[in-house]
């Protein structure tokens, strides 16, 4: 019987280390919240009811093992005794060190509301803390009660007691090693025999339980009102459009192209400076002056010809549109309005840095003084791309 | 009765051992190869016939079919001729099948890197391999069964179940999939279109993990622990129970690699509940293993064989468990098209079919050299190095699998994708990889001292090619023990057998392939949706060459963090003419279904040359051979043919007319590169390729998808 002792031992360890390491959640939970702040009493007591229970199964299960132990006290089965030890000290540290970490996270939600209102993941940890206790105290008393009508069969009985794991005993409704010969079939090939075992229980609620799933899935999915996955699209994009309304609502990023306003400050130009490097890049180079050789594919943003028009509004324009018949795509789904204003910004800020391998000009030299009618150079953005294509190769 | 006496046959036995041991490590360095790709590109070499894209189809196949492959010929021809107490029937087919079986890897081995595949994963053998395949394959069954009728054992051995079942549905699986129309000797298109060629693949894909990677092995389990722990097996109902519960299920399951696709919703719905009914089943294979070691757990703590078996055993418990979980839609959400998959994959693989092949081998070259290990202790560096290289491998990409899926949907308060740009998401990988290809690496050292250390085992004892045996051969005068269970009687009746399990597996294909294939709801058509162009066509079939769908896939699923980053989300009708469809199953790279017009011809042209140049820290190899090679239009003329035939409506005629409008189109887009300072010549592979790209996904604008969805 010496699994007995064993498992004894290692489920009162995590049993002690789960409770100490609640408690002490409980601890640090409670004490910086002033009493009068709490409103919900409930939680609280349900919280001490639960931490209570556990105490108490606790001390059930130590005076279960106390007995056991006693009744165990004979020489054979304590054999191996500190390799036990051990072992329970370390499955000990280890349950300990993983509830802590619960702890912290329990902890965390518990700091960041004002008030002590159970969470529901540390009424679900106590919870399941006490069905845990629970569980090891049942089949502790289990044990003990196979071990005392053992104790009492003859002397000559007891030397075959039959060693039954929970495996071997009612989960698997196991015939025992002893008696296998009873269920051996009367076959064999090349030497292999079979035993003629019942299916194991819980392997056979679990089929049954998958294949109850499997019809109640059909029934709801195929024949009841179970949403196909275009309505759970539907219903996510739904959501989606509602919260974005609602971060639209605030002004402060409510920028267009008609009202995009140049932004000079250091912070702005350094977000823009940051997207600009990470999604910019890719055409137009890190310099902004794309490159000669090899030819880069986006226009060289650092000199004063522009192809879709400069200054704010037109840069603003051409970010937030693209151009897709020149490759400029879109950046609308990808930008909020404000970080579309920082880009261009950033971009205004390189005119004249003059960057190495810097591509040639092309498009029309603009100038920003209002010289030239804003409308102008909007208008021709908005003609056929024939238009620009002769711009461009005029550059050339 | 007198008794008999005959000789097994150790030859093949030995053949096989050789075979299976030589492509395992073949296999694995291959597979080591392209996990160094994923960290570097470097390792691409920068040779067209060592890219990614060609070398994964190699490693898969490598380690599928030539490893495991040869893995299963071994076991079963050990353990066959031993169950059924008789030799082979034919040596002489014993022979074909082992030349036969070398030949087809061999081709595939040539084959595979100068990309010619048929661009369909696991299948990606052209045609004239898949009839070599199936001929073969039929010999093996051929030899089995006839074997199998001149047994002097009346009744069959769960072992031979198994067996049987592998046969029946490999062959179903095999030839139902590779229908495909010839062009040429290295070309050929899959017979299905879109859905209904994602469906039929994934319905083989998945049972050639079922029927090739599992039940025969389970059928090797049933042998060879049962021998190696000298224990009865733990419970014969339970074998009958979770053998037919498991070819029955198994079947239907395969539309779960397809869930939020646009394959119709029912079918995917088929895939979920079956997976998940396929747990117990599995378990019930496992348990039978496991408990069978019951009263016998002080070998396993001496015995490499039962070591290497029982964590094959367990591998297989964990990864038949994770396998439904992934197959819930809500979690398939998560982990499909990550490294989670990969993970999965190389639990199954490199725990419970490469450890159980190791496992037989420990147990099998002893015996036939009639001797015992050279070196325990070696034995035993390789279980620990070997289970440890399996956890290195699978956690970094269950990190790397966890941390993509949640950087693609996370997005930000402003209503944006947090990581627009998908590199962002592949360079965070980049330590992953690398601990990936660490953990592959000490895998396979654990491999070489394997082979270093049956190699000293064989020389140091004496092959015994025939085996003496005997036992009475079986009497037509049987009665039927009283009260025998009504499985017993099919135990004796092969035929029935093999009746039982063709039906029991073909049931779960048909009602899922058959209705897809004849109901037109299934795939609402689109009007706007028209054939590729010659050009196009040509393209796609060099981005079928190049194996680009092993890292992007081509579905865009209904999700507002696919539709944000990608564009509208894939529809069923928009595949109707691809032969075969190029969903793929992994993105690596990002998905290219409506690539097309988004970027520029010269951001593609610069892209193919240099990715990095266009996307700096990108893991994506170069293509330059791409610029140099000539598009070759000989074959296009016969391509349009065989389209036609598909059901592909090109006007009468043609196939004639082809060739000039691929140049002209070739030519407006080497015009297109000349704007932007690119000079190419338009006979280029580049040309077809961009001309591809800029096609996908372009025939449906978002009116047209809304009316389409009216329409379902």
């Amino acid at each position: 019987m010496k699994w007995f002792n064993n498992r004894t031992r290692l489920l009162s360890a995590v049993a002690l280390s789960t409770l100490l390491a609640t408690s002490a959640s409980a601890q640090e939970s409670v004490v910086p919240v002033p009493w009068e702040n709490i409103v919900s009493a409930n939680d609280t007591a349900v919280f001490w009811v639960l931490a209570s229970f556990a105490v108490l199964l606790l001390i059930l299960i130590w005076v279960v093992a106390g007995v056991t132990k006693g009744l165990l006290s004979d020489t054979e089965l304590w054999k191996g005794k500190w390799e036990q030890s051990a072992k329970a000290v370390a499955v000990f540290i280890g349950t300990s060190m993983l509830l802590s970490a619960t702890d912290t996270l329990a902890q965390t939600e518990v700091a960041a509301s004002p008030l002590f209102e159970m969470s529901d993941g540390l009424f679900w940890i106590m919870v399941v803390v006490d069905a845990f206790l629970l569980f090891v105290l049942l089949g502790m008393l289990y044990n003990l009660s196979s071990l005392i009508k053992s104790l009492r069969t003859t002397e000559a009985q007891a030397e075959v007691v039959v060693e039954k794991s929970i495996w071997e005993g009612s989960l698997s409704a196991a015939v025992p090693l002893e008696q296998e010969k009873d269920i051996l079939m009367d076959h064999e090939y090349d030497g292999i025999m079979e035993l003629d075992n019942k299916l194991p229980p819980w392997w056979l609620y679990m089929f049954y339980f998958t294949i109850a799933f499997g019809v109640v899935y059909t029934i709801y999915y195929e024949f009841s009102d179970g949403p196909s996955q275009l309505d759970e699209y539907n219903t996510e994009m739904a959501i989606a459009a509602e919260q974005k309304a609602a971060f639209l609502a605030n002004a402060a990023n409510n920028v267009d192209e008609s009202t995009a306003m140049l932004l000079t400050d250091a912070s702005s130009i350094s977000n823009g400076k940051a997207k600009f490097e990470t999604l910019c890049v890719a055409c137009h180079a890190k310099s902004g002056g794309s490159t000669q050789v090899p030819m880069g594919v986006g226009p060289n943003l650092t000199d004063e010809y522009w192809i879709h028009g400069g200054g704010m509004q037109n840069i603003f324009k051409t970010i937030k549109y693209g151009v897709p018949a020149k490759g400029m795509i879109s950046w609308e789904a990808q930008l909020t309005p404000v970080q579309i204003q920082e880009v261009a910004s950033y971009i205004i800020s390189l005119q004249g840095t003059n960057p190495e391998n810097a591509k040639e000009p092309q498009g029309d030299i603009w100038v920003e003084d209002g010289a030239v009618a804003p409308a102008a150079p909007t208008d021709s953005t908005e003609q056929a791309p024939v238009a620009e294509a002769e711009t461009a190769s005029a550059a050339e | 009765m007198e008794k008999e006496t005959f000789r097994y046959d150790n030859s093949i036995v030995r053949k096989f051992a050789f075979a299976t041991m030589a492509f395992g490590i073949i296999g694995m360095l291959v597979g080591l190869t392209a996990a160094l790709q994923m960290v570097d590109p470097w390792f691409n070499f920068l040779t067209p016939y060592l890219t990614f894209g060609r070398i994964r189809p190699l490693h898969t196949n490598a380690v599928i079919f030539a490893f495991v492959g040869n893995g299963i010929f071994m076991g079963v021809y050990y353990s066959l001729q031993r169950l059924l107490k008789t030799r082979m029937w034919s040596d002489a087919l014993s022979n074909i099948n082992f030349w036969g079986w070398q030949l087809i890897i061999l081709s595939a081995v040539v084959t595979l890197p100068l990309g010619i595949t048929t661009g369909k994963e696991y299948a990606e053998l052209e045609w004239w391999i898949d009839i070599c395949i199936a001929l073969i394959w039929v010999v093996f069954g051929l030899n089995m069964f006839m074997t199998i009728l001149k047994r002097r054992e009346r009744h069959l051995y769960v072992a031979i179940w198994f067996y049987i079942a592998t046969f029946v549905t490999v062959a179903m699986l095999h030839i139902v999939n590779s229908f495909e129309l010839p062009v040429s000797f290295f070309k050929s298109y899959s017979w299905y279109a879109g859905v209904q060629d994602a469906l039929v693949q994934w319905w083989y894909g998945h049972n050639a993990v079922a029927f090739f990677l599992t039940t025969p092995y389970l059928g090797l389990m049933y042998y060879f622990i049962p021998k190696a722990s000298n224990r009865p097996v733990y419970s014969y109902r339970l074998s009958i129970v979770h053998f037919w519960a498991l070819i029955f299920i198994y079947i239907w399951a395969g539309p779960h690699h397809l869930l939020y696709t646009a394959l119709p919703d029912w079918a995917q719905n088929l895939g979920v509940v079956f997976s998940f009914m396929l747990i117990a089943p599995s378990w019930g294979g496992m348990l039978n293993g496991l408990l069978t070691l019951r009263g016998a757990w002080d070998r396993v703590r001496e015995s490499a064989v039962l070591k290497f078996m029982v964590v094959a055993v367990t591998c297989y418990g964990m990864s038949t468990f994770e396998g439904p979980m992934m197959s819930l839609k809500n979690v398939n959400a998560i982990s499909h098209f990550t490294d989670w998959t990969i993970a999965h994959v190389h639990i199954g693989g490199l725990g419970w079919n490469g450890f159980m092949t190791f496992g037989i081998l420990y147990y099998l070259i002893p015996k036939l050299w009639n001797t015992k290990m050279y070196s325990d202790k070696l034995s035993d560096f390789h279980f620990w190095i070997g289970t440890l290289g399996i956890i290195l491998y699978a956690l970094p990409m269950y990190w790397a699998g966890f941390t993509q899926s949640l950087m693609w949907k996370e997005f930000t308060a402003e209503g944006f994708l947090a990581y627009p740009n998908f590199l962002e998401t592949v360079t965070q990988l980049k330590p992953m990889y690398a601990a990936r290809a660490f953990g592959g690496g000490i895998y396979i050292i654990g491999v070489i001292a394997m082979l270093y250390n049956l190699i000293m085992t064989m020389k140091q004892g004496t092959f015994q090619p025939e085996e003496e045996a005997s036992a009475a051969p079986l009497t037509n005068d049987y009665t039927a023990h009283k009260g025998e269970g009504w499985h017993r009687a099919i135990e004796r009746r092969p035929i029935q057998m093999l009746v039982f399990s063709l039906v029991a597996v073909a049931i779960g294909g048909a009602i899922e392939i058959i209705p897809t294939m004849l109901i037109d709801s299934n795939i609402p058509t689109i009007a706007s949706v028209k054939p590729y162009t010659p050009l196009e066509l040509e393209g796609r079939d060099i981005y079928i060459r190049e194996g680009c769908y092993n890292c992007h896939s081509q579905m865009i699923r209904p999700f507002r963090s696919e539709t944000e980053r990608y564009g509208e989300y894939s529809k069923a009708g928009e595949f109707v003419y691809d032969h075969p469809f190029q969903w793929g199953s992994k993105r690596t790279g990002p998905d290219l279904h409506r690539i097309g017009a988004k970027y520029s011809d010269s951001w593609h042209y610069n892209h193919m040359w240099d990715p990095a140049s266009m996307s700096p820290g990108t893991i994506m190899p170069s293509y330059p051979w791409l610029f140099d090679s000539e598009l070759s239009t000989d074959l296009t003329a016969g391509k349009i043919r065989a389209m036609q035939t598909l059901g592909v409506p090109y006007e009468e005629g043609y196939d004639q007319l082809a060739v000039e409008d691929l140049n002209a189109q070739a030519q407006q887009i080497a015009d297109n590169l000349k704007k932007d300072g690119i000079e190419v010549l338009p006979q280029t592979e580049i040309v077809a390729l961009i001309a591809y790209l800029q096609r996908l996904g372009t025939d449906i604008k978002v009116k047209d998808a809304q009316a389409a969805m009216v329409n379902q």
